[in-house]
Formats: structure tokens, sequence, C-alpha cells
């Protein structure tokens, strides 16, 4: 009995111990650059922190920088644009459905076709730029000789124009996101049951009908799910922006992410960065939180 | 009844490819201008074969140095950046992916579902203390300020394992222990072996990260010797006078063709993880 014991005692000692070796690196990492990295910007908000002065001369200012926030246009105009992108995300996922809807309906070639749909989603974001920055180059980019034959005597300037470059960027964003929209969707759409279609193509149902009244309910979990993550990435994502217009022309590109990029490595304000990285996880958290409630009314599962 | 629905799957197949042609358009115009003379790149009307093929767009990356360097050296940093990332990813991670799911150890759990909360922050707030801490550390403009964060494993990653580990039969485990092997020995000669799925889908996943990455070397790396891909296609391309656009685009065809490469090939694992990660979600 004693000797059972002891064994039990000691191999559970020798379980604590592997469990935390073996977690050891994942468990330094997290503690070291997330837990204690929000800890640290979250105070950091509350100071003055610049690259220049360095550590060393770091105070508190209080809500200094929160005040500052508000009354700064850029910010603002930052938090306006990223709301643009967000409108159109609901249109981005429905393209995606409907494309993942017709591959589901079964087409010949379809691994090229996933192929062909997945490849921008592979790609650099630099190389992306690039080649469309130059098929959208106002003078002499393929997109607007285009326009030209076919009748448009101006086109737009879209990258150097404040007007165009949101709608430009917002093309861009679904070519290079539909991919990995269509193929969530059709993971998803695999998961109905062939039944449900079968006796509703008995009854006679169009596929119109059948698409909005079978399909998309029955997928709207899935839905959810891609509302959620391009939302939140959307409210992270700035790299895209900082390689493609840098923000401009003016700040009618800057999202919130590449503003507190900006106003960090270029301006050297890391209190001031930090403040509004606080601001951004409040209101990710916030949407996040909306999102979840209402999801209860329309994500059936 | 069977004529018409291939008449339907046919109509379907035409819009599929109609709409795939147009989504592959900018890679094979890219393809395209990168081997045009730099005078016809944009004109008007295009033709989809150059006549004749020229190569100077690709001699004036690979050849003449660009930044003071030639292609073959952001390549080679790429790939040194891409492979110490993944192999230091693949190893915490399925150490740690191993110990959640069978290592029963106090906290575990509570561990676990903190790290899985992480991946709901924003990157800016934690990128300026770790850009701090990497400062303090001295690894600003080094490699390791890049890779060195992949060692230390990622939720997804983890994750990944662990759901992996967990389907694997109890007995296993129980069988080895009776031959008195310890929770490594387990871990080496059993699980890995069977674990080449997960492995797959994470190198792919990896690979295209790492591969890709942009916001890291832009915010860590100061000497063009030690650029990447992308950070060194994006200061090519920011050089207005002096770039030469079939340059450009030799270098993103250059860039991106072994990326492209590794997707064909193990584009079944990269859909796998894909999945997974959201129908848990």
């Amino acid at each position: 009995m004693e000797k059972t014991k002891r064994l039990y005692v000691t191999r559970k000692w020798r379980q604590t111990i592997d469990g935390y070796l073996f977690i050891m690196p994942n468990l330094v990492g997290f503690l070291v650059f997330t837990l204690f990295s929000i800890g640290f910007s979250f105070a950091a908000g509350f100071t003055n922190w610049d690259m220049v002065t360095g550590l060393a001369n770091m105070k508190f200012n209080g809500l200094a920088n929160f005040s500052k926030m508000f009354g700064d246009q850029w910010f603002i105009d930052s938090m306006v644009n990223v709301l643009y992108f967000v409108a159109f995300v609901p249109l981005q996922i429905l393209v995606a459905l409907i494309v993942a809807f017709i591959i589901n309906e079964s087409v010949f070639f379809t691994k090229t076709i996933r192929t062909a749909l997945f490849l921008p989603y592979v790609t650099n974001a630099v190389i992306i730029a690039i080649v469309w920055a130059m098929l959208l180059n106002p003078g002499d980019g393929i997109v607007n000789n285009l326009l030209r034959t076919v009748g448009v005597g101006h086109p737009p300037g879209w990258l150097s124009s404040q007007d165009w470059v949101k709608p430009a960027i917002i093309v861009m964003t679904t070519w290079s996101g539909l991919g990995l929209n269509v193929i969530l969707f059709l993971s998803g759409l695999v998961g109905i049951p062939k039944e449900i279609y079968e006796s509703a193509e008995i009854d006679g149902v169009k596929p119109i009908t059948k698409f909005f009244h079978i399909t998309f309910p029955l997928i709207s979990p899935t839905t959810f799910f891609i509302l959620i993550t391009s939302i939140i990435g959307l409210f992270n994502a700035w790299s895209h922006i900082q390689i493609l217009t840098g923000g401009g022309p003016g700040s009618s590109s800057t999202v919130i992410g590449y503003y507190i990029y900006k106003a960090a490595f270029e301006f050297g304000q890391m209190g001031y960065a930090s403040a509004m990285a606080l601001v951004l996880f409040a209101t990710v958290f916030i949407f996040t939180i909306v999102q979840w409630s209402y999801q209860k009314k329309w994500v059936h599962y | 009844m069977l004529l018409k629905k291939r008449f339907w799957k046919t109509v379907r197949t035409l819009i599929m490819l109609a709409f795939s042609s147009a989504m592959v358009f900018p890679f094979l115009w890219m393809l395209v201008a990168s081997l045009t003379p730099e005078r016809e790149i944009f004109s008007f009307p295009f033709s989809l074969i150059p006549d004749p093929i020229n190569w100077d767009g690709y001699k004036s990356v690979w050849v003449k140095p660009v930044l003071g360097y030639t292609m073959g050296l952001y390549y080679w940093n790429t790939v040194k950046v891409t492979l110490l990332a993944m192999f230091g990813a693949l190893i915490t991670c399925s150490l740690a992916g191993y110990a959640y799911a069978r290592v029963s150890f106090p906290g575990r759990d509570l561990v676990f579902l903190g790290l899985l909360a992480t991946m709901m922050i924003p990157s800016q707030v934690v990128l300026l203390p770790n850009f701090m801490i990497y400062k303090e550390l001295g690894l600003v403009n080094t490699h390791a300020a890049i890779w060195l964060g992949a060692c230390f494993g990622s939720p997804f990653g983890t994750f990944l394992f662990k759901q992996y580990f967990a389907t694997i039969p109890h007995e296993l485990n129980e069988a080895a222990e009776m031959d008195g092997a310890g929770n490594f020995r387990i871990f080496a000669s059993i699980m890995i072996p069977l674990a080449k799925p997960v492995i797959a889908t994470l190198i792919i996943f990896n690979f295209m990260g790492y591969w890709n990455n942009y916001e890291g070397p832009l915010i860590y790396l100061r000497s063009p010797a030690l650029f990447t891909l992308p950070l060194a296609l994006k200061v090519m391309s920011n050089d207005k006078y002096f770039i030469q656009y079939a340059g450009i685009m030799a270098g993103s065809v250059s860039a991106a063709l072994p990326i492209l490469i590794v997707f064909v090939a193990m584009q079944k694992y990269f859909i796998q993880g894909v999945t997974i990660g959201s129908v848990k979600g």
C-alpha cells in the first residue's frame, strides 16, 4: 500500500515537471512577449514615452494622450476609414459565398479553379501591391486604358485620388481574400446534407429560393466566423496600406492600425501610439462582444 | 435528366473559369511584364506573349546589384529566416501541444485557455513593447528579431498539435509507459511520427507566413544586407527614378515562385489546416 502510494506521488511529480518543461518555451514566450507586453503597453499609454528621449525619460502624463487622440483629425480619419472598410465586408463575404455555392453545385476542373482562386491569398502583400499599383496607374495602367477604350473620358485616379483610393483598396482586398473565404464556405457547405436539397428540388423549388432559404441559414455559423475574423483583421491590418498608399493621399486611406505604426515608428511617439493601441483593443473587444450577442438572432446551429 | 445536369455543370464551369481567369490575370500580367522590354511594359493593347522575350528584367535584379546586393542575397536571407522560424515553431508547438494533450499537470487548462485568448489581441498592443524588448537585447537589425519569436511557439500551432494528439488513443501511451518510457521518449518515438499531417500543415502555414512576412523586417531591419524579399522588393519599387519596371516584375515573379510551388504541392494540408481552425472556432 505504502509503495503504491509513493509510486503515485512520484508519478504525479514527474508529470508536473515534464508538463512544465514541455511547455516552457511556449510559456516563457507567452509571459514575456504577451502578458508583460500587454501590461507595459497599458501603462505606456499613460506616459509621454518617446523613441528619441527613450525609456529613461518616461513620465506619467495621465489622460493627456487620450484627450490628444480625440482632437487628432488623423486619428478620427483612421477610425472612420476602418468603419468604411468594415461596411463592405458583408458584400465581400456574399461574393465568396456565391462563388462557393456555384462550385459546390459541382463543376469540372475543381482543383484548378480552387488553386486559381487561392493564388492571391498566398502571395506576398508587397507583390500584390506592386502589381496592382501598376495596373491601376492612372496614366499608363491597363485598367484605365481599358476604360478609355470603352469610352470613359476621364477614368479615376485610383490610388492617387482621395475619392477612389478606398474603393480601389476594397477591390484589392476582396481579390486577395476571396480564396480563403471560398474555401471556408466550401467546407461549411459540404456539411449541409444533400437530402435537404433533394426534397426541395422535388418540391420544385427554384435555385435562387434554395439559396436564400436553405443554404444561407444553414451556412450561418461559417458566415459568422468569417464576419468576425474579417472585421477583427481589418482593425489590425496595416502593412498593405503602408505598402500601397502610405496612408494617402492625405489621410484618405489611413487605417487605425497603420496610424499607430506611423505614430510609433515614424514620429517616435510611443506613448501616444500605445494609448491608441489600447483604444483599438477596446474597440475590437466591444465589437466582438456585440457581434457575439447579436449572433443569437440570426445564426442557426 | 443526365444531359440536363451535365449542361448546367458545364455552364457553372465556364462561369468559374472566366472568374478564375480574372482572378489570375494580375499574375499573368506580372509574368508577361517581367519578360517585356522596359519601354513596352505599359503599351496598350498588350500582347500576351512578348515578342521578343526579353530577359533584361531578370538580369537587372539577379546579376546587377540592387540596393547594393543582388536578389540572390535577399533570397538567401528569406530562406534562412523562414527555415529557422519554421523549425523553431515546430519544435516548440509540438512539445507544448503534446503536454497540453497528454500530460496532466496543475494549471494546464488555465494556461492553455490564456494562450488561446491571446489570439484575440490586436498585434499593435504588443508591437511596441516587443520592439523595446528586442532593442534592450540588442537584437534590432538582426535576423534573430524575426525568427526568434517563432521559437516561442504560436497559439495556432500549439492548438493544432493539441487537437491532433488528443485524438491518439490512450492505449499507445499506456503501453509505452508500461515499458518504462518517460514522457520525452513517448513524445519523440511515438507521437511525432504519427503527427505527420499536422506537421505538414504547420510547415506550409509557417512557410507562407514567414516567407511573405513584411511587418517584421520592416520594423526590425535597417541594413539592406539583411533584407528579406518582401522588404527588398518594396524598397526597390519606391525608387521611382532608378527603377526598372521590368526589374521589379522580375523580382516579384522570382519571389512569388517558391511559395506558389510549395502551395500547389501541399494544397491539401493548407486547406485542412484552414478548415480545422474555423470549424472549432
